[in-house]
């Protein structure tokens, strides 16, 4: 009976094997779809992450050239230490020896060396190192120990195109600028050295080790002149020793492509030591990053709308300026105290008179002026090619009353980039085209030299006639020739432009005290403009200099050296500055008495100025107030460190 | 006994065939990539797996027509002859992958080791249903077999195999607790068991065995490293979805992989085939193990009882283990998948196997078919004499105990 009894305890046990077999395989078909449909597509990426290995050849990074193929940015040698632990074969003495040459604690050198790894990085200490640091380093002879050919940025022109050019990390990833931007296709792909082993983690010696090259990433080049941006930086340079200012910007752009030609920034950094700078120096590209108040130079955007619109004849009709205008119970004055008297509209935007564009203001009405505001691109980012763009401020439509609409007309109340006013400056004198301007122009493979992309210039929209564009060109060249930005006079070159001086607004709201930016906006050849030009100085120091004649001048040389650099043609038919004094519209000194001597920026004329005495408080002046002299001569203003008694 | 062809059971036969030929298929997709770079045509590892395929197609077919009691009578040359060749391995094999498992006969190699498993399932089955009768005695049934598989395990252990020693180890526990023993006893050999794993871990344990067990369960703690076979691996299952890149399409393979037609060959399907394909083979293995169960309940003879179920815990065990390791729910070992994996060695004793389990079978379906026109009464009075006979023949059952 035994065998019976033992049979059945068999057959029971059978079933349990039974059973546990289908939950065997039910185990395995709900972890395979659980590896497949849940955790699937999270392990495939944290794969790839990880999916470099073996050994790694970096790639060139593209190199950063002008628009002639002068290098920006280039690649030097720099060498990284490798590690392979397992064939060290004193990891003690090794981790001694390295630490000392590469100036790290023995024991955090000891943790690589002895690290369970094919191959480790000494990080951060063996990345990039020096060739002394290298060479003593092969020297040693150490099993184990390996020189990988790396590379790191090299900057020939030093604080050169900082802020756009920007940065790279240890790794040479970007950072910043455009090194961040076009990330991507200046990185090029890692290549590696894969070895076989097999599941049990040995190297499979019958099979042959697979080289992927890397691929170098696309050169870069770019549609700034390096000609023209070492003009730029020159000019800007010289600026801020003068006038020690907050910070500084300068833009130059191809009116006919919306290409960037020159950009630079003050205060500026070497991108090879960019830790050495705060964050915001680095961070803060000036000439797309801020906003501000135009100030005047955006009269031209009113002028150009009232021009299109057909409001206003310059030559015919007139205004009388008595220096202050009413709008809704509120005064608005205009920088000239007394008024320019009865000019007509050609002399109003000659003189920046406030009073005359808020009547082309109130002539044009808040829809249309509004319209063409926008339309010109401003409150929206112009699209640049570069991180941190500023978008700008303007009136909500449902805000706008009478008032804010004859701040807008001269420049206030509105808060706008410096490329948004270049780009809309370069409408108003090209014959109407807005443009999205641009800065990278091909990217070229650094083998074959063949253009893998290349960017076309985007044109946006048409904002005004051909007709009208011409009529701005002449306007604002006669303001050159004969108005406020005088100083920006270039003979030959047909320089038009409009002067600008903005009030910041500070912390609290309202208008800071003394603390001005000034600006330029210029463009020549007034016949066909081959460069638009913008220049701002934030808060000049010590300034002892009216403010037309602090920046028209900087975009002046800008422009001269330029457009010969550019290999412009000088013109022989423009307006002429006129020479003799007498034939010249005479300038009334301003009463400046009673005034602090930083106000002097305010006034838009074209005089000189000599100091007696030292403080902030102008006590006297010479000549007198209303006094008319000729064009660019001497007022001598007394200083000193107390307010005068009112008389 | 004449043949009847309705006693053959079909889809024993054909199961394991289409497995094996689509393993093929399946190898010459994952290996071609690896047959080129180590300067092989495409078609290399392909061939060999036919030529493989061909001389086990012959073995099935004999195993299949062979009556299984036979071996029986074989028992002790098959031990001796394993132990031989597994000792042999030490003198004349050659080392592949740092383990000394291999013969090696020119274009073709041999691992005995895949030869003692199924050794050793027919020595388990013969010597435990001989001891039937007196099963619950421990030091007379139970133990000395036992001393036997201890001896297999270890010599494959210093290979060292560890991957084939444990599905060993597995195959004898299942056996073992299918005849039938005394709970008891199975504690008491459990007992024997993890001491005796206590004792050789010291010796066992190295770094990298370690390592593995950590790429299993934290494969992206050291994804270059320990953790990358199976990092790798879930990249072909994640990609492969529910219908997959498409035969041929997977990219795993191209390096990525390192063993893509040998253990890692169910990532490669699960990338190119999708989890479609996936079961399809799991359920292909499935029907396989759970038909032996089948045929082990069905089988009147404690032989061929315990051989089935022998069978179908090595081809159930086998799959398991591969799957976990592929899955990140074991620790890679390098154990192929049944049929489908590349080796000669292992497809030629799966399909000797499938042989056998053929035979019984056959043999189960045409006495249930005599008993069927039989009448009921004579099976139990067969068996009553039978018990009978037994009884006589054994002088030490333990009668008591029941």
């Amino acid at each position: 009976m035994k065998r019976r009894v033992s049979n059945v305890t068999m057959r029971k046990r059978l079933v349990t094997v039974f059973l546990l077999a289908i939950l065997m395989f039910a185990i395995m078909d709900v972890r395979l779809g659980y590896v497949q449909f849940v955790i699937g597509d999270m392990l495939v990426d944290q794969a790839k992450e990880s999916r470099s290995r073996d050994i790694i050849f970096e790639p060139e990074r593209g190199r950063i050239m002008d628009k002639n193929g002068e290098i920006l940015v280039g690649n030097v040698s720099a060498p990284s230490v490798m590690v392979v632990p397992k064939q060290i074969k004193n990891p003690q003495k090794v981790a001694e020896q390295l630490a000392k040459i590469l100036d790290m604690p023995v024991d955090k050198a000891y943790k690589h060396v002895t690290k369970k790894a094919n191959i480790e990085e000494i990080r951060p200490e063996g990345i990039k190192i020096s060739e002394e640091q290298a060479d003593a380093i092969s020297n040693l002879n150490l099993d184990g120990v390996y020189i990988a050919e790396d590379s790191k940025r090299y900057y020939p022109n030093g604080t050169f195109l900082s802020q756009v050019l920007g940065f790279t990390g240890i790794d040479n990833q970007g950072l910043m600028g455009l090194e961040l931007y076009y990330d991507e296709m200046l990185s090029g792909e890692e290549g590696s050295l894969s070895f076989f082993s097999d599941a049990k983690e040995q190297r499979m010696p019958k099979i042959a080790d697979v080289y992927t090259p890397p691929k170098d990433g696309n050169d870069l080049k770019l549609t700034i002149d390096s000609k023209v941006q070492t003009i730029i930086e020159r000019e800007l340079d010289i600026a801020v020793s003068k006038y020690n200012p907050d910070g500084a910007l300068a833009i130059a752009v191809d009116p006919d492509t919306g290409g960037v030609v020159g950009m630079s920034t003050r205060p500026s950094f070497n991108p090879a030591n960019y830790q050495e700078v705060d964050s915001d120096v680095y961070s803060r590209n000036l000439p797309i990053w801020s906003t501000y108040e135009p100030g005047s130079t955006f009269k031209i955007i009113t002028l150009a709308a009232a021009l299109e619109e057909k409001a206003v004849d310059l030559n015919e009709d007139t205004y009388n300026d008595d220096g202050s205008i009413k709008v809704e119970g509120a005064t608005l004055h205009c920088w000239k105290s007394g008024g320019h008297g009865l000019q007509t509209y050609l002399e109003v935007v000659q003189n920046s008179c406030n009073p005359g564009f808020v009547a082309l203001g109130e002539k044009l009405g808040k829809e249309k002026l509004f319209s063409y505001i926008e339309n010109f691109g401003f409150g929206k980012k112009t699209g640049i090619d570069l991180q941190g763009e500023g978008k700008g401020i303007l009136f909500k439509p449902e805000n706008i009353g009478p008032v804010e609409l004859a701040t807008t007309a001269f420049g206030q109340g509105v808060s706008v980039t410096p490329i948004q006013q270049v780009m809309a400056v370069s409408a108003a004198v090209n014959g109407g085209y807005l443009y999205e301007p641009f800065i990278a122009k091909e990217f070229i493979n650094p083998r074959t030299g063949e253009i893998t992309k290349k960017v076309q210039p985007e044109l946006k929209r048409r904002v005004i006639s051909e007709s009208t564009s011409k009529e701005i060109r002449n306007a604002l060249e006669s303001v050159v020739a004969k108005g406020t930005g005088r100083g920006a006079y270039v003979e030959g070159y047909r320089v038009g432009g409009k002067t600008g001086t903005a009030q910041k607004v500070g912390k609290d709201g309202s208008y800071m005290k003394n603390n001005y930016i000034l600006s330029f906006i210029g463009f020549a050849p007034a016949d066909d403009p081959e460069l638009v030009v913008y220049v701002a100085i934030d808060n000049p120091k010590e300034t002892v200099q009216f403010g037309g004649v602090v920046v028209a001048p900087i975009v002046g040389n800008i422009m001269d050296d330029s457009l010969r650099a550019l290999g412009v043609e000088k013109r022989t038919d423009g307006l002429q500055k006129e020479y003799k004094w007498t034939e010249q519209p005479l300038v009334e000194v301003p009463d400046l008495i009673g005034k602090e001597k930083s106000d002097l920026v305010n006034y838009q004329v074209n005089l000189s100025v000599e100091t007696s005495g030292s403080g902030e408080y102008i006590i006297d002046q010479s000549p007198d107030p209303g006094v008319k002299i000729g064009q660019g001569k001497k007022v001598r203003i007394y200083l000193s460190e107390s307010k005068p008694k009112q008389n | 006994m004449k043949h009847k062809w309705k006693d053959f059971d079909f889809t024993l036969i054909i199961t394991p065939l289409l497995l094996s030929a689509f393993g093929i298929v399946m190898i010459y997709s994952a290996s071609m990539v690896l047959a080129v770079v180590e300067n092989n045509p495409a078609n290399y590892y392909m061939w060999k797996q036919l030529i493989w395929f061909m001389i086990g197609f012959v073995i099935f077919i004999l195993a299949c027509a062979f009556p299984y009691r036979y071996y029986q009578k074989f028992v002790k040359i098959m031990v001796i002859g394993i132990l031989g060749l597994l000792a042999g391995v030490f003198v004349f094999g050659i080392e592949v992958n740092y383990s000394k498992s291999w013969y090696d006969f020119g274009p073709l190699s041999f691992q005995p080791a895949e030869l003692a498993k199924i050794v050793l399932i027919i020595y388990l089955a013969s010597i435990y249903s001989k001891k039937q009768n007196y099963i619950a005695d421990f030091s007379k049934a139970v133990l000395p077999p036992l001393v036997m598989t201890g001896i297999i395990l270890g010599l494959i252990t210093l290979q060292p195999d560890i991957g084939t020693a444990a599905i060993i180890f597995l195959i004898a526990c299942s056996v073992i607790f299918s005849s039938g023993i005394r709970f008891k006893h199975l504690f008491i050999l459990i007992a024997i068991g993890v001491s005796f794993v206590v004792i050789a871990i010291p010796n066992m344990v190295t770094d990298e065995r370690i390592a593995r067990f950590s790429g299993a369960y934290e494969p992206f703690e050291d994804p270059k490293d320990d953790g990358y076979h199976l990092i790798q691996s879930y990249v072909a299952i994640g990609t492969g979805g529910i219908l997959g890149e498409g035969l041929g399409q997977g990219v795993q393979k191209l390096g990525y992989l390192q063993e893509p037609h040998t253990d890692f060959i169910m990532a490669v399907i699960a990338e190119e085939l999708g989890f479609v394909g996936v079961m399809i083979v799991i359920g292909m293995l499935a029907i396989i193990v759970l038909r032996g169960i089948y045929i082990s309940r069905r089988c009147d003879d404690s032989f061929g009882a315990l051989l089935s179920i022998g069978i179908a815990s090595m081809i159930g065990i086998q799959t398991t283990i591969n799957l976990g390791a592929i899955s990140g729910l074991l620790p890679i070992t390098g154990v192929p998948l049944p049929f489908v994996s590349y080796g000669g060695s292992s497809l030629v004793i799966m399909l000797f196997s499938m042989g056998v389990l053929n035979n019984i079978a056959y043999s189960v379906r045409s006495k249930e078919g005599s008993i069927n026109t039989d009448t009921k009464p004579l099976k139990e009075k067969i068996q009553h004499i039978r018990a009978i006979q037994n009884l006589k023949e054994d002088n030490h059952g333990n009668i008591k105990d029941n």
